[in-house]
Protein backbone atom coordinates (compact mmCIF):
# COMPACT_ATOMS: atom_id res chain seq x y z
CA UNK A 1 0.00 0.00 0.00
CA UNK A 2 2.96 2.39 0.39
CA UNK A 3 2.07 3.84 -3.77
CA UNK A 4 -1.15 5.14 -2.37
CA UNK A 5 -0.24 6.05 0.67
CA UNK A 6 3.10 8.36 -1.58
CA UNK A 7 0.10 9.65 -3.74
CA UNK A 8 -1.98 10.61 -0.39
CA UNK A 9 0.93 12.10 0.84
CA UNK A 10 1.63 14.40 -2.46
CA UNK A 11 -1.71 15.33 -2.45
CA UNK A 12 -1.42 16.59 0.61
CA UNK A 13 1.44 18.36 0.19
CA UNK A 14 -0.16 20.13 -2.84
CA UNK A 15 -3.50 21.36 -1.01
CA UNK A 16 -1.28 22.57 2.02
CA UNK A 17 1.64 25.03 2.37
CA UNK A 18 0.98 24.44 5.87
CA UNK A 19 2.12 20.73 5.57
CA UNK A 20 5.04 21.47 3.01
CA UNK A 21 6.31 24.27 5.82
CA UNK A 22 6.24 21.37 8.39
CA UNK A 23 8.07 18.42 6.22
CA UNK A 24 10.91 21.30 5.27
CA UNK A 25 11.16 21.80 9.08
CA UNK A 26 10.97 17.79 10.28
CA UNK A 27 10.47 15.36 7.45
CA UNK A 28 9.98 12.49 9.79
CA UNK A 29 7.45 13.85 11.98
CA UNK A 30 5.39 15.40 9.38
CA UNK A 31 5.53 12.67 7.45
CA UNK A 32 4.97 9.95 9.91
CA UNK A 33 1.24 9.32 9.50
CA UNK A 34 2.22 7.95 6.00
CA UNK A 35 2.76 4.59 5.66
CA UNK A 36 5.84 4.97 3.43
CA UNK A 37 9.12 3.64 2.32
CA UNK A 38 12.52 5.42 2.76
CA UNK A 39 12.53 6.27 -1.23
CA UNK A 40 8.95 7.79 -1.06
CA UNK A 41 10.09 9.68 2.22
CA UNK A 42 12.80 11.15 0.61
CA UNK A 43 10.96 12.31 -2.25
CA UNK A 44 8.58 13.83 -0.42
CA UNK A 45 11.64 15.86 1.53
CA UNK A 46 13.43 16.46 -1.46
CA UNK A 47 10.07 17.89 -3.42
CA UNK A 48 9.07 20.29 -0.79
CA UNK A 49 12.13 22.31 -1.42
CA UNK A 50 11.16 22.80 -5.11
CA UNK A 51 9.38 26.02 -6.63
CA UNK A 52 7.55 23.24 -8.70
CA UNK A 53 5.46 22.17 -5.11
CA UNK A 54 4.77 25.98 -4.61
CA UNK A 55 3.25 25.98 -8.11
CA UNK A 56 1.31 22.72 -7.13
CA UNK A 57 -0.13 24.61 -4.20
CA UNK A 58 -1.03 27.66 -6.35
CA UNK A 59 -2.72 25.64 -8.57
CA UNK A 60 -4.82 23.78 -5.97
CA UNK A 61 -5.96 26.76 -4.66
CA UNK A 62 -6.73 27.93 -7.75
CA UNK A 63 -8.87 25.21 -9.04
CA UNK A 64 -10.48 25.53 -5.74
CA UNK A 65 -11.32 29.46 -6.40
CA UNK A 66 -12.27 28.46 -9.83
CA UNK A 67 -15.06 26.39 -8.17
CA UNK A 68 -16.64 28.82 -6.62
CA UNK A 69 -15.95 31.64 -8.75
CA UNK A 70 -17.60 29.71 -11.64
CA UNK A 71 -21.11 29.02 -9.55
CA UNK A 72 -20.92 32.58 -7.09
CA UNK A 73 -19.03 35.04 -8.81
CA UNK A 74 -21.29 38.12 -7.14
CA UNK A 75 -20.77 36.57 -3.70
CA UNK A 76 -16.63 36.50 -3.92
CA UNK A 77 -16.81 39.64 -5.56
CA UNK A 78 -18.13 41.13 -2.35
CA UNK A 79 -15.82 39.17 -0.33
CA UNK A 80 -13.17 40.28 -2.10
CA UNK A 81 -11.37 41.78 0.76
CA UNK A 82 -11.51 39.51 3.66
CA UNK A 83 -11.62 36.37 0.99
CA UNK A 84 -8.03 35.05 1.36
CA UNK A 85 -9.09 34.57 5.53
CA UNK A 86 -12.70 33.23 5.09
CA UNK A 87 -11.02 30.59 2.60
CA UNK A 88 -8.44 29.81 4.66
CA UNK A 89 -11.15 29.33 7.47
CA UNK A 90 -13.23 26.87 5.13
CA UNK A 91 -9.91 24.81 3.49
CA UNK A 92 -8.69 24.40 7.15
CA UNK A 93 -12.18 22.55 8.00
CA UNK A 94 -12.87 20.96 4.41
CA UNK A 95 -9.30 20.28 3.13
CA UNK A 96 -10.75 18.08 0.52
CA UNK A 97 -11.80 19.74 -2.80
CA UNK A 98 -15.11 18.55 -4.09
CA UNK A 99 -14.87 18.43 -7.68
CA UNK A 100 -18.61 18.93 -8.48
CA UNK A 101 -18.62 22.96 -8.33
CA UNK A 102 -22.33 23.17 -7.07
CA UNK A 103 -21.51 20.79 -4.50
CA UNK A 104 -18.55 22.73 -3.28
CA UNK A 105 -20.20 25.76 -3.26
CA UNK A 106 -23.53 24.42 -0.84
CA UNK A 107 -20.39 22.96 1.43
CA UNK A 108 -19.34 26.68 1.01
CA UNK A 109 -22.32 28.25 1.87
CA UNK A 110 -23.42 25.73 4.88
CA UNK A 111 -20.25 26.27 6.12
CA UNK A 112 -20.59 30.37 5.92
CA UNK A 113 -23.71 29.79 7.59
CA UNK A 114 -21.98 28.06 10.43
CA UNK A 115 -19.79 30.77 10.99
CA UNK A 116 -21.21 34.15 10.53
CA UNK A 117 -19.08 36.05 11.99
CA UNK A 118 -16.42 36.02 9.21
CA UNK A 119 -19.00 37.89 7.34
CA UNK A 120 -19.47 41.68 7.18
CA UNK A 121 -22.91 42.66 7.91
CA UNK A 122 -25.29 42.36 6.25
CA UNK A 123 -24.00 38.60 6.49
CA UNK A 124 -27.88 36.78 6.10
CA UNK A 125 -27.99 39.10 2.91
CA UNK A 126 -24.92 37.77 1.54
CA UNK A 127 -25.77 34.38 2.19
CA UNK A 128 -28.70 34.97 0.59
CA UNK A 129 -26.85 35.93 -2.22
CA UNK A 130 -25.26 32.88 -2.64
CA UNK A 131 -27.65 30.92 -2.25
CA UNK A 132 -29.66 32.61 -5.09
CA UNK A 133 -26.41 31.86 -7.25
CA UNK A 134 -26.24 28.56 -6.47
CA UNK A 135 -30.09 28.59 -7.21
CA UNK A 136 -29.14 29.61 -11.07
CA UNK A 137 -26.37 27.16 -11.34
CA UNK A 138 -28.75 24.35 -10.61
CA UNK A 139 -31.12 25.56 -13.20
CA UNK A 140 -28.54 25.81 -15.58
CA UNK A 141 -27.15 22.62 -15.24
CA UNK A 142 -30.99 21.13 -15.49
CA UNK A 143 -32.02 23.41 -18.24
CA UNK A 144 -32.52 22.56 -22.03
CA UNK B 1 11.18 0.93 -33.92
CA UNK B 2 8.97 -0.63 -35.55
CA UNK B 3 5.06 -0.56 -33.65
CA UNK B 4 1.72 -1.28 -34.98
CA UNK B 5 -0.71 1.53 -35.81
CA UNK B 6 -2.37 1.99 -32.39
CA UNK B 7 -5.01 4.28 -34.20
CA UNK B 8 -6.32 0.88 -35.40
CA UNK B 9 -9.48 2.11 -37.96
CA UNK B 10 -10.02 5.66 -36.60
CA UNK B 11 -9.99 8.07 -39.80
CA UNK B 12 -7.42 10.87 -40.49
CA UNK B 13 -9.36 13.84 -38.93
CA UNK B 14 -7.50 16.86 -39.81
CA UNK B 15 -7.13 20.05 -37.41
CA UNK B 16 -9.99 20.35 -34.35
CA UNK B 17 -10.84 22.25 -31.36
CA UNK B 18 -11.76 21.39 -27.96
CA UNK B 19 -15.32 21.59 -27.13
CA UNK B 20 -16.51 24.57 -24.91
CA UNK B 21 -19.84 26.48 -24.64
CA UNK B 22 -17.88 29.47 -25.98
CA UNK B 23 -16.46 28.02 -28.87
CA UNK B 24 -20.36 26.44 -30.36
CA UNK B 25 -20.53 29.61 -32.77
CA UNK B 26 -17.28 28.79 -34.03
CA UNK B 27 -17.37 25.13 -34.62
CA UNK B 28 -21.10 26.22 -36.09
CA UNK B 29 -18.90 27.19 -39.24
CA UNK B 30 -19.59 25.15 -42.20
CA UNK B 31 -15.56 24.56 -43.01
CA UNK B 32 -14.23 26.07 -39.52
CA UNK B 33 -12.92 22.61 -37.90
CA UNK B 34 -12.68 18.97 -39.04
CA UNK B 35 -13.57 17.08 -35.88
CA UNK B 36 -14.36 18.24 -31.93
CA UNK B 37 -12.25 16.86 -29.42
CA UNK B 38 -14.92 16.40 -26.40
CA UNK B 39 -13.91 16.32 -22.71
CA UNK B 40 -16.66 13.88 -21.95
CA UNK B 41 -16.37 14.64 -17.82
CA UNK B 42 -17.55 18.18 -18.85
CA UNK B 43 -20.89 17.10 -20.24
CA UNK B 44 -21.96 15.41 -17.34
CA UNK B 45 -22.48 15.12 -13.90
CA UNK B 46 -21.20 12.56 -12.22
CA UNK B 47 -23.82 12.14 -9.05
CA UNK B 48 -21.62 8.93 -7.47
CA UNK B 49 -23.35 5.90 -6.80
CA UNK B 50 -26.70 6.84 -5.79
CA UNK B 51 -28.74 3.81 -5.19
CA UNK B 52 -31.91 3.60 -7.87
CA UNK B 53 -30.40 6.49 -9.79
CA UNK B 54 -28.66 7.05 -12.88
CA UNK B 55 -25.11 7.99 -11.70
CA UNK B 56 -23.82 10.14 -14.66
CA UNK B 57 -26.40 12.91 -16.24
CA UNK B 58 -26.07 14.70 -19.20
CA UNK B 59 -25.95 18.42 -18.92
CA UNK B 60 -28.60 19.46 -21.63
CA UNK B 61 -27.23 22.47 -22.43
CA UNK B 62 -23.82 21.23 -22.96
CA UNK B 63 -25.00 18.64 -24.80
CA UNK B 64 -27.30 20.39 -27.44
CA UNK B 65 -23.37 21.37 -28.70
CA UNK B 66 -22.80 17.86 -29.39
CA UNK B 67 -26.22 16.70 -31.00
CA UNK B 68 -26.10 20.12 -33.41
CA UNK B 69 -22.81 19.22 -35.22
CA UNK B 70 -22.01 16.45 -37.22
CA UNK B 71 -18.43 16.40 -37.07
CA UNK B 72 -16.62 13.45 -36.03
CA UNK B 73 -15.59 13.36 -32.29
CA UNK B 74 -13.25 11.90 -30.26
CA UNK B 75 -13.10 11.61 -26.39
CA UNK B 76 -10.24 13.50 -24.04
CA UNK B 77 -11.21 12.15 -20.51
CA UNK B 78 -10.00 14.04 -17.12
CA UNK B 79 -11.57 11.06 -15.05
CA UNK B 80 -9.96 7.71 -15.64
CA UNK B 81 -7.08 8.68 -12.80
CA UNK B 82 -4.84 6.37 -14.94
CA UNK B 83 -1.88 6.75 -12.50
CA UNK B 84 -3.83 5.87 -9.17
CA UNK B 85 -3.17 3.19 -6.89
CA UNK B 86 -6.44 2.45 -6.00
CA UNK B 87 -9.05 0.15 -7.85
CA UNK B 88 -9.83 1.47 -11.60
CA UNK B 89 -13.76 2.65 -11.15
CA UNK B 90 -15.66 0.27 -13.10
CA UNK B 91 -18.61 2.71 -13.75
CA UNK B 92 -16.10 5.31 -14.86
CA UNK B 93 -14.99 3.38 -17.69
CA UNK B 94 -18.38 2.13 -18.66
CA UNK B 95 -19.16 5.84 -18.78
CA UNK B 96 -16.44 5.78 -21.23
CA UNK B 97 -17.99 3.16 -23.32
CA UNK B 98 -21.27 4.46 -23.36
CA UNK B 99 -20.41 7.90 -24.41
CA UNK B 100 -17.90 6.43 -26.97
CA UNK B 101 -20.08 4.31 -28.21
CA UNK B 102 -23.16 7.21 -28.60
CA UNK B 103 -21.41 9.95 -30.37
CA UNK B 104 -18.97 7.49 -32.06
CA UNK B 105 -15.93 8.55 -31.19
CA UNK B 106 -12.97 7.76 -33.33
CA UNK B 107 -10.63 7.02 -30.08
CA UNK B 108 -10.21 7.45 -26.42
CA UNK B 109 -7.58 9.46 -24.38
CA UNK B 110 -6.71 10.29 -20.94
CA UNK B 111 -3.88 12.03 -19.59
CA UNK B 112 -0.99 10.45 -17.03
CA UNK B 113 -1.21 11.64 -13.81
CA UNK B 114 -3.52 10.24 -10.31
CA UNK B 115 -6.41 12.79 -9.80
CA UNK B 116 -7.74 10.41 -7.47
CA UNK B 117 -6.28 9.57 -4.04
CA UNK B 118 -6.95 6.79 -1.21
CA UNK B 119 -9.55 7.98 1.72
CA UNK B 120 -9.06 5.27 3.87
CA UNK B 121 -10.87 2.53 1.76
CA UNK B 122 -12.36 4.60 -0.01
CA UNK B 123 -11.26 7.31 -3.08
CA UNK B 124 -11.56 10.76 -3.04
CA UNK B 125 -10.37 13.81 -5.17
CA UNK B 126 -6.66 15.18 -5.22
CA UNK B 127 -8.19 18.65 -6.17
CA UNK B 128 -5.44 18.34 -9.36
CA UNK B 129 -4.01 16.57 -11.92
CA UNK B 130 -0.32 15.50 -10.08
CA UNK B 131 2.24 13.52 -12.58
CA UNK B 132 3.57 10.09 -10.50
CA UNK B 133 7.19 9.38 -11.00
CA UNK B 134 8.22 7.45 -13.95
CA UNK B 135 8.51 4.12 -12.14
CA UNK B 136 7.89 0.62 -13.50
CA UNK B 137 5.17 -0.17 -10.72
CA UNK B 138 3.55 3.04 -12.12
CA UNK B 139 3.78 1.92 -15.93
CA UNK B 140 2.02 -1.53 -14.82
CA UNK B 141 -0.50 0.29 -13.21
CA UNK B 142 -1.22 2.61 -15.84
CA UNK B 143 -0.59 -0.26 -18.61
CA UNK B 144 -3.07 -3.00 -16.77
CA UNK B 145 -6.10 -0.24 -16.50
CA UNK B 146 -5.29 1.01 -20.33
CA UNK B 147 -5.74 -2.58 -21.26
CA UNK B 148 -9.10 -2.76 -19.55
CA UNK B 149 -10.18 0.23 -20.68
CA UNK B 150 -9.21 -0.64 -24.15
CA UNK B 151 -11.51 -4.08 -23.83
CA UNK B 152 -14.15 -2.12 -22.46
CA UNK B 153 -14.42 0.03 -25.11
CA UNK B 154 -13.07 -1.59 -27.68
CA UNK B 155 -11.61 1.59 -29.39
CA UNK B 156 -8.15 3.28 -29.56
CA UNK B 157 -6.90 4.19 -26.20
CA UNK B 158 -4.22 7.20 -26.30
CA UNK B 159 -2.36 8.24 -23.08
CA UNK B 160 -1.60 12.25 -22.91
CA UNK B 161 2.12 13.20 -21.57
CA UNK B 162 1.80 15.71 -19.04
CA UNK B 163 3.33 18.76 -17.69
CA UNK B 164 4.75 17.96 -14.04
CA UNK B 165 5.70 20.93 -11.78
CA UNK B 166 7.68 18.73 -9.09
CA UNK B 167 10.38 15.92 -10.78
CA UNK B 168 11.68 13.18 -9.32
CA UNK B 169 15.18 12.87 -10.78
CA UNK B 170 15.47 9.25 -9.06
CA UNK B 171 12.28 7.54 -11.26
CA UNK B 172 12.93 3.97 -12.65
CA UNK B 173 12.66 5.32 -16.10
CA UNK B 174 13.32 8.63 -18.43
CA UNK B 175 9.67 9.87 -19.63
CA UNK B 176 9.78 9.19 -22.83
CA UNK B 177 10.70 5.68 -22.51
CA UNK B 178 7.96 5.23 -19.86
CA UNK B 179 5.33 6.35 -22.45
CA UNK B 180 7.27 4.21 -25.30
CA UNK B 181 6.97 1.19 -22.87
CA UNK B 182 3.50 2.06 -21.92
CA UNK B 183 2.56 1.53 -25.98
CA UNK B 184 4.09 -1.31 -25.99
CA UNK B 185 3.04 -3.35 -23.19
CA UNK B 186 -0.88 -1.96 -23.34
CA UNK B 187 -1.63 -1.46 -27.31
CA UNK B 188 -2.24 2.08 -26.73
CA UNK B 189 -0.90 4.92 -28.38
CA UNK B 190 0.06 8.75 -27.38
CA UNK B 191 -1.79 12.16 -27.29
CA UNK B 192 1.41 14.16 -27.27
CA UNK B 193 0.98 17.03 -25.77
CA UNK B 194 3.15 19.45 -27.52
CA UNK B 195 2.61 22.32 -24.89
CA UNK B 196 2.72 19.81 -22.01
CA UNK B 197 6.26 19.23 -23.13
CA UNK B 198 7.25 23.23 -23.77
CA UNK B 199 6.33 23.71 -20.03
CA UNK B 200 8.48 20.87 -18.88
CA UNK B 201 11.23 22.26 -21.58
CA UNK B 202 10.77 26.11 -19.79
CA UNK B 203 10.29 24.38 -16.07
CA UNK B 204 12.98 22.09 -15.91
CA UNK B 205 15.10 22.53 -18.96
CA UNK B 206 13.89 19.06 -20.96
CA UNK B 207 15.26 19.58 -24.95
CA UNK B 208 11.86 19.38 -26.80
CA UNK B 209 13.63 18.33 -29.86
CA UNK B 210 15.49 15.65 -28.39
CA UNK B 211 12.61 14.40 -26.26
CA UNK B 212 10.80 13.66 -29.74
CA UNK B 213 13.76 12.02 -30.95
CA UNK B 214 13.44 9.78 -27.89
CA UNK B 215 10.08 8.82 -28.49
CA UNK B 216 8.68 5.94 -30.79
CA UNK B 217 6.74 8.41 -33.17
CA UNK B 218 4.57 6.02 -34.77
CA UNK B 219 2.70 5.64 -31.62
CA UNK B 220 1.61 9.40 -31.33
CA UNK B 221 -2.24 9.27 -33.00
CA UNK B 222 -3.27 12.87 -31.77
CA UNK B 223 -1.47 16.05 -30.85
CA UNK B 224 -2.60 18.78 -29.08
CA UNK B 225 -0.94 22.55 -28.80
CA UNK B 226 -2.02 25.70 -26.67
CA UNK B 227 -0.96 28.61 -24.94
CA UNK B 228 0.28 29.11 -21.11
CA UNK B 229 1.32 31.36 -18.80
CA UNK B 230 3.46 32.49 -16.02
CA UNK B 231 2.32 30.91 -12.57
CA UNK B 232 4.29 30.84 -8.93
CA UNK B 233 7.52 31.63 -11.00
CA UNK B 234 6.92 28.70 -13.55
CA UNK B 235 5.13 28.60 -17.34
CA UNK B 236 1.81 26.79 -16.82
CA UNK B 237 -0.39 25.23 -19.16
CA UNK B 238 -3.56 27.58 -18.40
CA UNK B 239 -4.50 27.26 -22.05
CA UNK B 240 -4.97 30.94 -22.15
CA UNK B 241 -4.78 31.28 -25.88
CA UNK B 242 -2.54 31.04 -28.95
CA UNK B 243 0.07 28.84 -28.76
CA UNK B 244 4.35 30.17 -28.69
CA UNK B 245 6.24 30.00 -31.00
CA UNK B 246 8.49 26.98 -29.82
CA UNK B 247 5.34 25.12 -29.91
CA UNK B 248 4.49 25.59 -33.84
CA UNK B 249 8.66 24.73 -34.27
CA UNK B 250 7.64 21.15 -31.88
CA UNK B 251 4.92 20.52 -34.33
CA UNK B 252 6.23 21.15 -37.84
CA UNK B 253 9.71 19.43 -36.38
CA UNK B 254 6.88 16.08 -35.43
CA UNK B 255 3.97 16.12 -38.50
CA UNK B 256 6.65 14.43 -40.96
CA UNK B 257 7.85 12.25 -38.46
CA UNK B 258 4.54 10.89 -36.86
CA UNK B 259 3.32 8.00 -39.72
CA UNK B 260 0.09 7.42 -37.76
CA UNK B 261 -0.86 11.15 -36.60
CA UNK B 262 -5.03 11.30 -37.30
CA UNK B 263 -5.66 14.54 -35.94
CA UNK B 264 -4.29 17.98 -34.22
CA UNK B 265 -6.36 19.81 -31.30
CA UNK B 266 -6.12 23.38 -30.26
CA UNK B 267 -7.05 23.66 -26.65
CA UNK B 268 -8.15 26.72 -24.80
CA UNK B 269 -10.05 27.60 -21.88
CA UNK B 270 -13.49 29.62 -22.34
CA UNK B 271 -12.53 32.21 -20.26
CA UNK B 272 -10.06 33.38 -23.04
CA UNK B 273 -12.36 33.82 -25.98
CA UNK B 274 -12.64 37.01 -25.45
CA UNK B 275 -9.08 37.66 -25.62
CA UNK B 276 -7.93 35.22 -28.42
CA UNK B 277 -11.66 36.10 -30.49
CA UNK B 278 -13.40 33.90 -33.33
CA UNK B 279 -10.22 36.20 -35.40
CA UNK B 280 -7.42 34.73 -33.43
CA UNK B 281 -8.93 31.10 -33.19
CA UNK B 282 -8.98 31.05 -36.76
CA UNK B 283 -5.85 31.83 -37.23
CA UNK B 284 -4.54 28.74 -35.13
CA UNK B 285 -6.65 26.59 -37.32
CA UNK B 286 -5.26 27.91 -40.63
CA UNK B 287 -2.02 27.56 -39.33
CA UNK B 288 -2.59 24.14 -37.80
CA UNK B 289 -3.42 23.10 -41.20
CA UNK B 290 -0.67 24.27 -42.59
CA UNK B 291 1.28 22.13 -41.04
CA UNK B 292 -1.30 19.20 -41.22
CA UNK B 293 -0.88 19.09 -45.21
CA UNK B 294 3.22 19.26 -44.52
CA UNK B 295 2.84 15.69 -43.74
CA UNK B 296 4.74 13.44 -45.87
Amino acid sequence: MTMAAFQRAYADLASSPKLCLAVRANPGEALAAYDLDERERGRLARAVWQRGMAANCTLYRTTRITALNSVAPLTLGLLRPILRDVLDGYWEDHPVHEVRFARETARFIAWLEEHPSVLPEPADEIIALARRELALEEARLTAG
Amino acid sequence: MAHADPGGDAQRLGVGIMANLAIAPFIAMDGAIDYLAVTPDMFWIDQGAVEGARRFKDIPSWVAILEASPLPKVSHHIGLSIASAIPTDPGYVAQMAAWAARWQAQWLSEHLAFVSIADGHDATAAGLALTAPFDRDVLDLAVDRARYVIERTQAPFLLENSPYYVTFDDSDLREAEFLNRFCAESGGGLLLDLHNLYCNVVNHGVSGHRFLDELDLATVVEVHIAGGAELGGMYADSHSGAPPEPVWDLLDDLVSRAPNLRGITFEFHDSYLPQLGFDGTAEVIARARRAWDARA
